[in-house]
């Protein structure tokens, strides 16, 4: 089933995300991807072979892997800035942005002031008032977003089910 | 205090994707959400009637408590996060990654401002003048990114080249030309104009060119200037005055000169996009690199001062591993897609 919808579908898809994404090499491990995705799936049928449900999964992909540079490049600038014995090796470097992305992940399904007050308060560590000062906001709603973002990767991390 | 007063209102077009599809369990996603409402209470400085209130909630039910190991367990991934000391470097990628609809400025101001306070700088009074740098390079008229070389023809027929990872304001008038580093490293040929003299300006001094070729970097705490025809007079602060001819170099902070050398032609060859090194030793060769590249270079610290001959392309970091490689005993690795990881043979 799935070499049917790769040999109906590859071609364009790689057009498609070439445009979108401006970069011929993107798209093609981009398109790569959206396909090794389906075959991951534990059953696939007609519902997939469509162009809607592949752009949507081939622009999730690209959704995260802009993320990831952003994670990455965020970091590797960083990074300069630590004294030289605190700076991370690169196995260190590689599964501290393995984390990073998964958090990411359970992150980028809040609205943005929320996770950025929990980045801010459970990643930097800074007190509720200094981040409501930051975001403009009362500090409790800097409490309530805690709260709201908490839940999130909680039930995150239960794996509760999820429509996919 | 009770976990009621800060109750979470879910409207439900924007209730968690999990509680939509979960109508089995509503009372364990109540207990979660309580003891969620109580983590935030709890995490930043409760009063002991908050505490008392928590631990009563926490004894009413089996439910309650199984709710809260989770949210620990949660709390504790991030706790161990904090651990790390690179805790703002993390922060800054997870806030990159949030931010896309912020213009790029105020991302950057943020950031930055955001690295100020948590290594209590401004408490301290200290200047952390690298991070300040960097919101203004983004603000700046002319700048390149990690890698970039550039070269720009301004107005007056001057030609001024960028190196990576750079910025300068361009402030031309009637009556001066200027150019402010903002960050990073420029190499600038005059063009001649007998109505108005040529200033650049570091944040450790101000530079008049009198009919020449120059290169002048910032780092954090000092500023270096060569020249390679003509010269440049330096001006402090204090109006201590320094006249560089072609052929030296000076290193300068705000108050003083720190030293000088002489420098060769081959020292501008990054305006070709190349390094000449002449028994330079690799870790400086690599640091180099490093500006104008993204990737992660590891240099195992035995081999820091191998000295270097050759001439090294700069923007193509592979070729010049392959060529580091065919004239040192060493092995380079890059086994991930950002590290690269250099050791002995």
């Amino acid at each position: 089933m799935v070499e049917k919808i790769y040999s109906l579908h590859h071609s364009w898809l790689s057009s498609w995300l070439t445009q979108r994404t401006g970069c011929d090499q993107l798209a093609a491990d981009l398109a790569q991807d959206t396909f090794v995705k389906l075959l991951k799936k534990n059953h696939i049928d007609e519902q997939h072979n469509s162009r809607a449900f592949l752009k949507t999964v081939a622009n999730g992909l690209w959704i995260d892997h802009w993320r990831h540079r952003k994670i990455e490049e965020a970091w590797f600038e960083r990074l300069k800035d630590l004294p030289e014995p605190a700076t991370p090796s690169a196995e260190q470097s590689y599964l501290i942005l393995e984390t990073l992305y998964q958090i990411d992940s359970m992150l980028s399904k809040l609205p943005e002031k929320v996770a950025t007050a929990f980045i801010l308060s459970q990643v930097e560590g800074l007190k509720y008032r200094d981040i409501a000062v930051k975001l403009g906001v009362s500090e409790r709603m800097v409490k309530k977003y805690m709260a709201k973002a908490m839940l999130e990767c909680t039930l995150i991390e239960a794996q509760l089910p999820v429509f996919d | 205090m009770s976990a009621h007063s800060l109750k979470l209102n879910y409207p439900s077009s924007t209730k968690p994707i999990y509680m939509r599809t979960l109508s089995n369990t509503p009372n364990e996603i109540a207990a979660l959400e309580q003891a969620a409402e109580w983590f935030a209470i709890l995490h930043d400085e409760p009063n002991q009637e908050s505490i008392d209130d928590w631990k009563t909630w926490l004894q009413s039910s089996d439910k309650n408590r199984t709710a809260w190991r989770q949210i620990e367990k949660t709390a504790k991934r991030f706790q161990d996060l904090r651990e790390n000391k690179a805790q703002s470097a993390m922060a800054a990628g997870l806030l990159s990654a949030q931010q896309n609809s912020i213009s790029r400025r105020e991302l950057i101001i943020k950031s930055v401002l955001l690295g100020l306070v948590t290594t209590g700088v401004i408490g301290a009074g200290r200047q952390h003048p690298e991070l300040i740098d960097k919101t203004m390079a983004f603000a700046a008229d002319e700048r390149t990114s990690i890698g970039a070389i550039r070269e720009i023809l301004l107005p007056d027929k001057t030609k001024l080249w960028l190196n990576t990872n750079s910025a300068v304001n361009i402030e031309y008038t009637d009556q001066r030309r200027l150019l402010k580093l903002v960050s990073g490293e420029i190499y600038i040929d005059t063009a001649k104009d007998i109505h108005r003299q040529f200033f650049a300006k570091t944040r450790h001094g101000l530079l008049q060119a009198l009919g020449t070729e120059f290169n002048v970097r910032q780092f954090s705490n000092y500023s270096e200037l060569s020249v390679f025809e003509g010269a440049v007079e330096i001006q402090l602060k204090n109006s201590n005055i320094k006249r560089v001819d072609a052929g030296g170099s000076v290193t300068f902070d705000e108050n003083r000169f720190l030293a000088t050398s002489q420098v060769s032609s081959t020292q501008s060859s990054w305006i070709q996009g190349l390094l000449v090194a002449e028994n330079m030793p690799l870790s400086q060769l690599i640091e180099e690199l490093r500006r104008h590249h993204h990737e992660h270079i590891f240099l195992a610290s035995e081999l820091e001062n191998l000295r270097v001959m050759g001439t090294y392309p700069l923007t193509h970091l592979d070729k010049s591993l392959q060529l580091l490689g065919n004239a040192l005993p060493i092995e380079t690795e890059r086994r991930f897609r950002w590290f690269i990881n250099i050791t002995a043979k």
